[in-house]
């Protein structure tokens, strides 16, 4: 592989690592609000979040791309706050990254916090624990498996992100050039050797991350299993 | 009286309207059949659920007023619900560690004496959903005591146990005031749990206190659903005279002077102890039997009886119609007797009369005497 490749797959990494971050931070939140607000609109957020998941990339995209033109107030705002432009950057993609791979991280999230029982944190309640103590010692260590399944699948779906970024990124080496776009580069310009190392590294980094996820859930399903069942709230 | 409530809530049909002040010793039982209002009462005193239109003030402590509302971790009460509610993330020792470390005050019983009294040393490096039903309601006692609370409210604990479980998780709930100064609030819909429980009961239907006071005058009352229980019976209290030791038997004696001999107890003499006997283990005769196996004879006046009453006509329940609840008096205190009318009609019986009440079984509800 070339130096070029090396340079796509750590950016990769870099963009979905950021990413991932970030999006554990917004969307645990955001997925808690979601899980107990009895909020008349709360379909209209959940509907609003859930987009990226039936549009084609290149819709998210295209606006992106028009909302990151110089431009245009967010770019200059952009401009104000940090002094470099946003078109064609790293940063862009990050937010494009984000707002791309919200709802698979959220998702997830939501329907573990839905799935604690009202009555365990009462519980905790009565036992001395403050809202933040009652998230941090019953809601994490019970929603364990959600959050591993969020962040694999926010990372994983931002590695393999290629419509958004060939929108809006560029395809600059070192900068913006991800491994996907490396990879269409390299099958464009009929590079065949090179392009069977990049996806075929990439089969072969998600399988093996995918089987580490299953394996761990499901030595936690059987755990946690029965306690969710049997002793349902009444 | 230190607990002053005044809660009132609607939600849907359902409308709960209390008004009262409870003591701050012993234990105080909220009765009432289920969908009356008991466990809602519950959740209001713990703050977990907020009355609009509510007081709570615990020993001179603003709990809800108008303005705030204190929240239930703030509140520092011990609750234990109705389904243990283990943490399941969490082995026998982790929960009780989950309450140790938030503690509401440095007073309370240790570690070790909490398990103890429980009987759960043995299970500390459990996994919680591995423990038997009554192992779970005892570690959700020990983790609510271990929280050091000012108040503990219990919310049916003991549902869901099978009758052996029950009796041994009575035994263990009757010593706990003992050991602990803090007031409990019981909820039960069994009266045979309360008559062994609790000193001050609260009687709810349909969201309505319908009667609060000592559990040996309501006991007896017959314009109250307790004496309409299957399980109905009088609550006395006794002093305790002399041991019969040839016999294994203790002599007590009740404040009106009648005397009963009851299996050998571990009370000393004077000792005040507190008595069941339930209305199906009486018996009425006109004279006194003089051959009978039946050790406990007691002279006494009836003073009604639940054939009039209009409450009998309302609960359209076939078992009332064939028998009756009458209620004899013994000086100050109160037996029931549940015969049938068949029987009643045969004696004709009637308010006034003296009559011989014969016991074929006292039971001890508590060697300990009532905390009140």
């Amino acid at each position: 592989m070339s130096h070029q490749d090396w340079l796509a797959i750590l950016l990769t990494l870099k963009l979905a690592g950021l990413t991932t971050l970030i999006l554990l931070l917004i969307a645990t939140p955001l997925a808690w609000w979601l899980a107990n607000t009895q909020w008349r609109s709360k379909p209209l957020i959940e509907a609003l979040v859930a987009l990226p998941l039936v549009l084609p990339p290149t819709v998210l995209g295209f606006y992106l791309l028009i909302a990151f033109a110089p431009n245009s107030p967010i770019a200059q705002f952009w401009f104000t706050l940090t002094g470099s432009t946003l078109a064609f950057s790293f940063s862009a993609l990050v937010i494009a990254s984000v707002l791309y791979s919200l709802p698979f991280v959220v998702q997830p999230l939501q329907s573990g916090f839905q799935q604690v029982p009202k009555a365990l944190l009462e519980t905790a309640a009565s036992l001395g624990a403050s809202r933040l103590d009652r998230f941090a010692s019953v809601v994490l260590p019970l929603c364990r498996s959600n959050f591993l399944v969020a962040t694999t699948l926010g990372f994983a779906h931002t590695v393999g992100e290629f419509g958004v970024v060939l929108m809006i990124g560029g395809n600059i080496p070192g900068r913006t050039q991800v491994l996907s776009i490396a990879l269409y580069d390299r099958v464009e310009s009929l590079q065949y050797s090179a392009a069977h190392w990049l996806a075929g590294g990439l089969i072969g980094f998600s399988f093996i991350v995918l089987c580490g996820v299953y394996r761990f859930n499901r030595a936690r399903g059987l755990e946690l299993g029965s306690s969710y069942t049997s002793k349902a709230q009444t | 009286m230190s607990l002053l409530l005044s809660l009132h809530m609607r939600r849907g049909d359902f409308e709960l309207n209390v008004d009262t002040a409870l003591p701050s010793i012993g234990i105080t039982a909220i009765c009432g059949p289920s969908g009356s209002g008991k466990t809602s009462l519950l959740r209001c005193i713990a703050g977990l659920e907020r009355a609009p239109q509510g007081m709570v003030q615990f020993c001179g402590d603003d709990w809800q007023t108008q303005r705030q509302f204190l929240a239930c971790e703030q509140r520092g009460v011990g609750v234990v619900f109705q389904d243990a509610q283990l943490f399941p993330h969490l082995n026998v020792a982790g929960n009780l560690r989950y309450a140790q470390n938030r503690q509401f005050r440095a007073t309370g019983p240790s570690f070790d004496e909490v398990c103890e009294w429980l009987q759960i040393t043995a299970l500390l490096d459990r996994d919680v959903n591995k423990l038997s039903g009554g192992e779970r309601k005892r570690v959700a006692i020990a983790r609510a005591l271990l929280r050091h609370p000012q108040l503990l409210l219990m919310d049916e604990p003991l549902s869901g146990l099978h009758d052996t479980a029950r009796d041994e998780m009575m035994d263990v709930l009757q010593i706990l005031p003992q050991h602990l100064s803090l007031p409990i609030i019981y909820v039960s819909h069994s009266f045979h749990e309360i008559s062994r429980l609790a000193d001050h009961v609260l009687l709810l239907e349909n969201g309505q206190l319908i009667a609060e006071g000592d559990l040996v005058e309501l006991s007896t009352r017959l314009d109250l659903p307790l004496s309409r229980q299957q399980d109905a019976g009088a609550v006395l209290n006794a002093t305790l005279v002399e041991h019969e030791a040839d016999y294994q038997l203790s002599t007590l004696q009740l404040a009106s002077g009648h005397q009963l001999s009851v299996k050998q107890i571990s009370a000393r003499p004077g000792q005040s102890v507190r008595l069941f006997v339930a209305a199906r283990d009486i018996s009425i005769s006109l004279d006194a039997p003089t051959q009978s196996s039946i050790l406990n004879i007691l002279n006494c006046t009836i003073n009604s009886s639940d054939t009039n009453t209009d409450s009998n006509a309302e609960t359209d329940n076939p078992v009332n119609r064939s028998q009756v609840t009458v209620r004899l008096a013994l000086g100050e205190q109160y037996l029931l007797a549940r015969i049938t009318r068949k029987s009643y009609d045969r004696l004709n019986l009637h308010a006034g009369q003296q009559v011989f009440a014969q016991i074929k079984t006292v039971a001890l509800v508590n060697e300990y005497g009532v905390a009140s």
